[in-house]
């Protein structure tokens, strides 16, 4: 009885930890009125939602993907052509987004999730040079670089798109909790752990891993036309393998497999960098320089990202308590 | 009851080559309910493979495999596991950055799913620890556990599945003796509780102790298939094991 309500208490202690951090960030357009800071934001939401996404690929099913641009890309250009070329509602556009996403990550994930490690890897990174190759060659409907313009807004100003964000970012959290700690979640662990061992209990990895996939490729395809929504404008410039790396970045920097790390790694590679503009004035072209040495980093110092290294730290400091 | 009179397992003109090696010959054998048949044979001699293609790790090239009234040659493995056959394998495989008990959860999980916090699962994870001598390590990790409690957790895996046919691939392998009776034990234990067994063991006292029926395999083909007390008087056997007298 007494576990149980250490327990109760536990999580009660979390959840207002939990309420208090999302208040504070709720009120952070309050004291950032500058528009570049709101604008930084909401970039850094953008790769935040992606990375939590894809982290359920990544960080609890060890597939390290490289495709997470091209399912945002699916979204954006789903909001993009629906609005534009049909006059439909963004909101409309906004609710076949993930349709598109799951769609499209569920055939994908029929040929490429045959392969692992690294030929996962290989393998999604060409996929991605594909999809980049093909939106530029059919300008006609993409608008290639050059892009579509006009997309119309689901909201109109910064400060509402960043609680828009903040919204979904707070759904796709308590959605990765009730996923990875439900019997879907253990399944997605004991594929990363050992995939040739998990059948022999009846785990039939295929069809979780094919589900996953497209459940991730459709929340990513979501953030994408939210994203597209708030630029206006789309370009196939958007989708590359240089984003799909950037997003990989904020999981493995952050810790994959945890549910805090994808918002930490965020915060380092997308808003370090742009933090440090002014630190690093005139020395523009470096700034990708700085998220390849974050990257290094934390991968030689901490295996388990930042949220790992925390961990870490806790543990030595709760042993230093104990003695 | 009436399913009880036929054979659990029947293999039939089973046929596997690599390449041009034969692993597994024309072979045909059926387990009967509730018996411990012991798969003998030197190295080479297709043991593994048998468990592999019963089990679908690999696809037979001819021949069938009938498992009670269902047909599972050449059938994904997962769906071979539900249907009742659960395995060890010889070399120690669990996922090895999770507590045992997680590695027990992780087995059932497929069978139990939604049902996985309810009194009546603890209540059989709790059974299947006891039962494996694994209780006071459930909150260690796999990989931290010693040789002997490793293969255990194997077999705790494999039961916690409830499974009608367990295959034990050389279970006692790298165990000292007083380690091998305890295993000796378990085995026991599992074949008083129902469930049929096929093993493969090197341990000559651990295969001669636990069959009931010894089948030998040399070069993929059965050479012999009789009492333990019949095989270690048969010559044919004598002879693949120890090698011709000149």
């Amino acid at each position: 009885m007494t576990r149980i309500l250490d327990l109760f208490n536990k999580k009660i202690t979390y959840l207002f930890i939990f309420i208090a951090i999302v208040i504070l960030v709720l009120m952070l357009p309050l004291y950032f009125t500058s528009a570049y800071l709101l604008r930084l934001m909401v970039t850094i939401g953008f790769s935040i939602i992606t990375a939590l996404c894809f982290n359920l690929v990544i960080g609890y099913m060890g597939y390290p993907s490289l495709s997470q641009s091209v399912f945002y890309g699916v979204g954006g250009y789903t909001m993009a052509l629906i609005t534009l070329r049909l006059g439909v509602s963004p909101w409309i556009a906004l609710i076949l987004s993930p349709l598109t996403g799951f769609a499209i990550g569920y055939l994908v994930a029929i040929p490429f999730l045959k392969l692992r490690s690294m030929f996962f890897a290989i393998g999604t990174l060409a996929f991605t040079m594909l999809v980049n190759a093909i939106l530029i060659n059919l300008h006609t409907i993409t608008g290639a670089e050059a892009g579509l313009r006009g997309i119309p807004r689901l909201v109109k100003s910064d400060t509402a798109f960043f609680y828009l964000q903040i919204v979904l970012i707070i759904l796709i959290l308590f959605g990765t909790k009730i996923l990875v700690e439900s019997y879907w979640g253990k399944i997605l662990v004991a594929i990363r752990e050992d995939e040739d061992l998990a059948p022999h209990f009846g785990i039939n990895t295929t069809k979780y891993k094919r589900l996953t996939f497209a459940l991730v490729s459709a929340f990513t395809g979501l953030a994408g036309a939210m994203f597209i929504s708030y630029q206006t404008y789309i370009s196939s410039n958007y989708f590359t393998i240089g984003s799909s790396f950037t997003i990989l970045a904020c999981t493995v920097v952050g810790g994959g497999g945890s549910l805090l790390g994808p918002i930490l790694g965020g915060l380092v590679v997308v808003g370090a960098p742009e933090l440090l503009r002014e630190v690093l004035k005139g020395m523009y072209i470096w700034r990708p320089c700085f998220v390849g040495a974050i990257l290094v980093a934390v991968i030689l110092l901490f295996p388990g990202g930042i949220y790992g290294g925390f961990q870490k730290l806790a543990g030595y400091l709760r042993k230093w308590g104990e003695k | 009851m009436a399913r009880q009179e036929g054979p659990i397992l029947e293999i039939h003109d089973l046929c596997k080559n690599f390449g041009g090696i034969k692993a597994v010959d024309e072979l045909s054998f059926q387990v009967k309910h509730g018996e411990i048949l012991g798969l003998l044979g030197p190295n080479g001699s297709g043991k593994t493979t048998i468990f592999n293609l019963i089990t679908g790790v690999y696809e037979a090239d001819s021949g069938g495999i009938r498992f009670e009234e269902y047909d599972i040659t050449n059938q994904l493995s997962y769906k071979i596991a539900l249907k009742g056959i659960s395995r060890t394998f010889q070399a120690t495989k669990l996922f090895y950055k999770q507590t045992v008990l997680n590695n027990i959860v992780t087995a059932m999980i497929a069978r139990t799913r939604k049902k996985l916090a309810s009194q009546e699962t603890f209540q059989r994870i709790d059974n299947v620890l006891e039962f494996t001598h694994l209780e006071n390590v459930k909150h260690a990790l796999a990989s931290d556990l010693t040789h002997a409690q490793q293969r255990r957790l194997m077999v705790a895996m494999a039961l916690i599945e409830e499974p009608e046919l367990l295959l034990l691939d050389e279970i006692t392998s790298g165990m000292s003796g007083e380690e091998c009776n305890e295993m000796i034990e378990i085995a026991k234990k599992i074949r008083d509780g129902g469930i049929t067994i096929v093993l493969i063991e090197h341990n000559m006292r651990v295969a001669m102790t636990l069959s009931d029926r010894i089948l030998v395999l040399n070069f993929g083909k059965k050479i012999a298939d009789g009492t333990p007390g019949e095989i270690s008087t048969n010559e044919t056997v004598l002879e693949a094991f120890l090698g011709k007298e000149e």
